[in-house]
């Protein structure tokens, strides 16, 4: 029996538009987000990865829906969220919630901890007691010490204020968490402290998350399904294991032989995939697949139609015309 | 003494006077390098890492202290001498790549004209010199029409083309020693790719040294052939490459081994390194590392252990390596 | 050289001892108390403030210690200089001139205070609301700023007294509203800036409503600069009265503002330049202390150099 998925996004995009002023009527149009679908199921873990302008963090901030998509649609545990208004949410906010990227952004610097912690609560009929208990039950949830509640968010390490912050998250007791680069900006002993309480979270209260990364190890480790994203477009989505023996996409080849490998025989040994040139402009895309700039085995076909997301077996989906 | 090495520190300490106290950012370490070898220093924040770099070259303010016993450099007596000499040697003989490209390049100078005004001060070019060995370094660093990219201001290029700008400068009069800090670090995993073979590539072709410093162990595997790694302001451990990676001693070094993820195909668990970095205002006496040691000691909190030669090119500070200590192995270890 | 450690020296230790270690040593201090420590090292800014709560001290307090009402003339002691009995020397109505340079304080004090507040509370209104909403509305508002600042201010001040008559209530109304645009600017750029911080993003995710967001994260991180830059608008006020003051716009007889006296003193000037050189002290030593605290609470503000 397969459940239905918590979150289903049906071909969802995202348009920006850029330099709309009184005097300038010409209006640019980025498209972070193209036309991406993707399934997450309770209690998985989806890694998104990809570099930046890729739209990763776009589509995790769409999940939320703290965009409207432009196109496509988005149906939270069966139910359609893409046009609901802020007071229609209200009841799906509760549910979600977001790790953020920079522990020095994230939390508001004029805040006690107690206070930024118990900021989803407001909404609820908790009285003060009952905040207070849960605060110091969330602070021991993620190793801090109850005394440090009433403590500001400047004295604590960037590993400590990410700790905070997923406090914050976990506060009204969602189901699903984007985890947003939740790691990229702490020190590489710090990073495997969070990492490893997010799985243990994950564990005990059966979260789901959606895990975007450029740090293909990380993802690698913590993932059951990853997606591979480029310049807007999900380009490859695979169970974790099959995506890493099996690569199909050349640009998660190159991502992957790029990945700097901590053991200098494999560097060594490694075949390196340098890929020519830049990322090309998300305002200006190529025309066909949007990786046929850089792409190793282009072939003619790849300017003209843009390749659609293949299905290869195994859970195993592909966007490219070499495949 | 002279010595025919590139470079010799020895005992270098650095203190920065600020009104809470004194922090102690770089705590007595030595090392050397050689004529073409490429050195990496890792180390996470804190370890004073890029500190010592910046103390090398004194480009620190006012309130920071640096003392040495001896700082050579090409044969040249350096432990001395004035602000003014060191920096002479940066742009020089010396180059210098910063993590953030945006904040060393001047936003409002095209590329080429910052280019050249590092040759026209260091080596007194002439401005068709100039711009004839700006157009020779652009093609050296792999940017494609040099031409029209010299006319072009840094927020025009992408990070990576920044980075090959910032490279470009630093080895504009072809320097002995390239000293990176955290060259990839802003980058894509791509273009982190695509720079760092450009500087081996470089390495190669005009025999520079380089000292890179990092946080990333995958990136010292790939460039570099000895490793330094710090904490807390010191050296914990020092060795070729093979020797850090397959046969590290220091329970530091294994700690980040195993708190990243390492070999391909391994869901193997990692295993993180308790606690939080030093603060390093008056810090404790003892191992900088012993509060967040799993072998930590009574010993380790009495003074900093000396360094112990494992073998001529393997060093550490540990008390594990005592007579009288318990016998710690590593697991993660291969022949 | 040290006899070589003993056997107890290389036990390990026990986890129960090395928890102990991860407390965080500095005490806590929120963002005002941190600024109020960086504040207290700037010398001139405390001078500023001594001098400025002493006037205010004395302005509120003093005029109940003096022997003299504040319009009271003795005709017998005209236009004298300043002796045991007459501190600041008499007027040439035979006044104390020291009672009315305090009774000045408190008017000039308040009508500076109170401008200063009431235009801040506009300025942050208008400038957070244009800020926050954003898109077009933001636009217009601060198109409409950009010209009410191309305006002299002291040119509408002077049409607003010619309407209102020349009293204490209309100058304190003109002035209030007279110099918000700045603030409305500040403001606005700050919430601007801070509305991309990931913080905001949490909030809205914990499901604040646009205003809760404004009022609990964005105004409060904003205050800084706003701040700073309404204790400029003190001294800028003060002056403005003194000023109108000055030209007989202003507070009329037999009432004292700084200002006012000064304008008393014209006449007098070669014969009695005490009577000048008094008020204009005052004003001009407020005003510098004023600057000095903006100064000090410019650089006891700003995060980025917190230590």
């Amino acid at each position: 029996m397969t459940a239905q998925p918590l979150i289903r996004a049906e071909r969802v995009s995202m348009q920006f538009v850029i330099g709309a002023s009184i005097l300038n009527a010409r209006k640019r149009v980025l498209t972070a987000v193209d036309q991406v679908s993707l399934d997450i199921h309770r209690g998985e873990t989806f890694g998104l990865v990809g570099e930046s302008g890729c739209g990763k963090t776009t589509l995790g901030r769409l999940l939320l829906r703290l965009y409207k998509p432009t196109s496509g649609t988005i149906h939270y545990d069966g139910h359609d969220i893409t046009t609901l208004t802020p007071q229609q949410m209200m009841p799906f906010r509760r549910r979600m919630q977001m790790i953020f990227q920079d522990p020095y952004a994230s939390l508001d610097p004029r805040m006690t901890v107690s206070t930024i912690i118990a900021e989803p609560l407001r909404r609820t009929e908790m009285d003060r007691a009952q905040v207070d208990a849960r605060v110091r039950e969330l602070l021991s949830l993620v190793g801090l010490d109850e005394n440090h509640a009433r403590r500001y968010p400047h004295e604590f390490s960037g590993g400590q204020r990410q700790r905070i912050g997923i406090a914050r998250a976990l506060a009204a007791g969602p189901e699903f968490i984007v985890c947003d680069e939740p790691i990229s900006a702490l020190d590489v002993s710090i990073q495997a402290q969070v990492v490893n309480m997010l799985e243990e979270l994950q564990q005990r209260l059966g979260l789901t998350y959606l895990f975007v990364s450029h740090d293909l190890s990380m993802v690698r480790h913590i993932s059951h399904r990853v997606g591979v994203m480029y310049l807007g477009h999900m380009v490859e989505m695979a169970p974790v294991n099959e995506l890493f023996t099996n690569m199909a996409h050349p640009y998660t080849q190159a991502l992957m032989s790029a990945v700097p490998i901590a053991d200098p025989d494999a560097s060594a040994a490694s075949r390196r995939i340098i890929l020519e040139g830049d990322v090309p402009n998300p305002m200006n895309p190529p025309s066909g697949c949007p990786f046929r700039t850089r792409c190793p085995v282009v072939m003619p076909v790849c300017a003209e139609v843009k390749p659609e997301l293949k299905d290869i077996g195994g859970g195993h989906w592909v966007a490219c015309h070499r495949v | 003494m002279s010595t025919n090495r590139l470079l010799e520190i020895e005992n270098l300490n650095t203190t920065f006077h600020i009104h809470v106290g004194q922090v102690q950012a770089v705590r007595g370490i030595s090392l050397h390098v050689d004529h073409g070898e490429a050195v990496g220093i890792v180390g996470e924040s804190g370890s004073g890492k890029s500190v010592s770099m910046l103390s090398l070259m004194r480009l620190l303010p006012d309130y920071a202290h640096i003392s040495a016993d001896r700082i050579y450099f090409e044969g040249q007596d350096l432990t001395n001498a004035s602000v003014d000499q060191v920096r002479r040697l940066s742009g020089d003989r010396i180059g210098m790549v910063f993590q953030d490209p945006m904040t060393s390049l001047n936003p409002l100078m095209t590329i080429g004209r910052q280019m050249q005004e590092t040759l026209r001060v260091h080596r007194k070019m002439s401005k068709a010199d100039a711009a004839e060995r700006v157009r020779e370094l652009l093609r050296l660093v792999d940017i494609p029409d040099p031409d029209s990219r010299q006319k072009q201001y840094p927020h025009e290029l992408s990070g990576g083309m920044r980075q090959r700008v910032m490279i470009g400068m630093a080895i504009a009069s072809n320097p002995s020693l390239v000293i990176a800090d955290e060259p990839t670090t802003a980058l894509d995993v791509t273009i982190q790719a695509q720079i760092l073979a450009l500087l081996k590539g470089l390495m190669d072709k005009i025999g520079t040294s380089v000292i890179l410093i990092t946080h990333d162990l995958g990136v010292i595997a790939g460039m570099c052939s000895r490793v330094l790694v710090m904490y807390g302001g010191c050296i914990v451990e020092e060795g070729l490459s093979r020797e850090i990676f397959y046969n590290p001693r220091h329970p530091y070094t294994w700690g980040l081994l195993r708190s990243v993820p390492r070999k391909e195909g391994e869901h193997a668990p990692l295993i993180p390194i308790h606690g939080t970095p030093p603060d390093l205002i008056n810090p404790p006496p003892g191992c900088p590392f012993e509060p967040r040691c799993p072998h930590a000691m009574r010993i380790c909190r009495t003074g900093m252990p000396r360094m112990t030669q494992v073998s001529d090119t393997h060093r550490l500070r540990c008390y594990l390596m005592d007579e009288g200590a318990p016998k710690v192995a590593w697991e993660g270890g291969r022949a | 050289m040290q006899a070589p450690p003993n056997a107890a020296a290389y036990e390990f230790i026990p986890e129960a001892e090395r928890k102990a270690a991860e407390q965080l040593s500095r005490p806590s201090l929120s963002y005002w108390q941190d600024a109020w420590r960086r504040l207290k090292r700037d010398r001139l800014a405390m001078v500023g403030l001594t001098f400025v709560v002493l006037m205010g001290l004395l302005a509120i307090f003093g005029p109940m210690f003096s022997p003299y009402a504040y319009d009271y003339s003795d005709f017998s002691a005209i236009s004298q200089g300043p002796s045991a009995k007459h501190w600041f020397g008499t007027d040439a109505l035979g006044r104390d001139l020291f009672v009315r340079i305090l009774y000045g304080a408190r008017i000039s004090l308040a009508i500076g205070l109170v401008s200063a507040l009431v235009n801040m509370i506009i300025g942050v209104i208008y400038g957070g609301t244009a800020g926050f909403i954003g898109g077009r509305t933001d636009n217009i508002m601060m198109r409409i700023v950009d010209i009410l600042i191309a305006l002299p201010s002291l040119l509408y001040i002077v049409i607003l007294m010619m309407f209102m008559g020349s009293n204490i209530r209309s100058i304190l109304i003109a002035l209030c509203i007279s110099s918000w645009v700045g603030t409305a600017r500040i403001t606005r750029s700050q919430v601007v800036s801070l509305k991309q911080q990931e913080y905001v993003l949490s909030a809205r995710l914990a499901g604040a409503s646009s205003w809760e967001i404004l009022i609990r994260h964005l105004l409060p991180n904003s205050m800084g600069p706003v701040i700073v830059s309404v204790t400029f608008l003190i001294p800028s006020a003060i002056f403005s009265e003194a000023f109108l003051s000055f030209l007989g716009i202003g507070i009329q007889k037999p009432m004292a503002s700084w200002g006012s006296l000064a304008n008393d003193a014209i006449e007098t000037l070669r014969s009695a330049p005490y009577q000048m050189f008094f008020p204009v002290a005052a004003i001009s030593l407020t005003m510098f202390s004023l600057n000095f605290i903006g100064d000090g609470l410019r650089d006891a503000l700003d995060p980025r150099l917190r230590k």
